[in-house]
């Protein structure tokens, strides 16, 4: 009878610690994450990444819309192919990085959640802080979960665990962020283009 | 049989400026021309596009190369136009006292 009630428990116990969320660490071990952006100008598109990514995104395949996180991105880490451009990008007068250091995405919810396989499709709502400025914000996202492929990817197949990939791709108005708000628009494009492809990892020692 | 210096110096002057304007002229057009002709922004790292084999992420790192743009070669017109303006601030026959 004890013995029963034991493996009762612990039935329980091992379904509710395997349906528990997975937490995935966006800070890359291979530094391949990053944001692309890119903005129209008066000789050609402005061009670059942010590849200072970081952050935790808890991920339960069971149960994808309680998926919830947060994706930080440093300012510095914004380059453009032209040094003189990258320090203007930096500078006070558009992102001023020593004062706005990071910026933001904090996932509330996913909607429209729809899975095939180990994709799934959702439109993920949060708030998007950028240059001090917090608006909320819904972008389409395409999730991938590969299970047990994060020892292949770094190259140590003895250890476990899983990736997560995000992926996405939104635009925003740089005078919502009070980014040189209605200024130099004939030169540079108020619309910027946000390409989002980052992997979390999740090992099991 | 030797000129004063006084009267040689302005139009060696002269001369020089225009020697320079056209140094940086055709300086200039050859190396946006030999590295590129690109006619974009002027580039001093150049995005190289990747692919992580196992999440089929696409990245970019930069390499440190110089790719003139159009911003480089109207610059580069622009010195030589100022100094082929300024060599005529030296007058050819300076007057003589």
């Amino acid at each position: 009878m004890i013995m029963k009630k034991i493996l009762l428990v612990s039935l329980v116990l091992s379904s509710v610690l395997n349906a528990a969320p997975t937490s995935f660490d966006f800070k890359d071990p291979k530094g391949v994450n990053a944001i692309q952006f890119s903005l129209d100008s008066l000789l050609e598109p402005i061009s670059g990444t942010g590849s200072g990514v970081s952050g935790l995104v808890s991920f339960d395949p069971a149960n994808v819309g309680a998926t919830s996180g947060k994706i930080v991105v440093t300012t510095a880490s914004l380059t453009v192919s032209n040094s003189m451009m990258t320090d203007h990008l930096r500078g006070e007068k558009w992102l001023n990085a020593p004062v706005h250091p990071e910026i933001v995405f904090e996932l509330v919810k996913l909607d429209n959640v729809q899975t095939s396989g180990t994709t799934t499709t959702a439109t993920a709502t949060g708030k998007f802080t950028l240059h001090g400025v917090t608006k909320n914000l819904s972008l389409p996202l395409k999730l991938t979960h590969l299970t047990g492929a994060f020892g292949k990817r770094v190259n140590k197949p003895e250890i476990g665990g899983d990736l997560l990939v995000i992926r996405g791709e939104f635009t925003i108005n740089r005078s919502d962020y009070a980014i040189m708000a209605g200024q130099m628009e004939d030169k540079v494009n108020p619309e910027i283009k946000l390409t989002l492809a980052i992997v979390g990892s999740a090992p099991k020692a | 049989m030797v000129a004063p210096i006084a009267s040689l110096r302005p139009t060696r002057m002269r001369t020089a400026f225009r020697l320079l304007a056209m140094t940086v002229l055709l300086g200039g057009l050859s190396c946006w021309f030999l590295l590129g002709a690109h006619r974009g922004w002027t580039k001093n790292q150049v995005p190289i596009q990747h692919t992580d084999e196992i999440t089929s992420i696409q990245y970019v790192t930069y390499e440190q190369r110089l790719v003139p743009g159009l911003d480089f070669l109207l610059a580069s017109i622009g010195l030589a136009g100022g100094l082929s303006a300024a060599s005529f601030f030296f007058n050819r026959n300076p007057p003589h006292p």
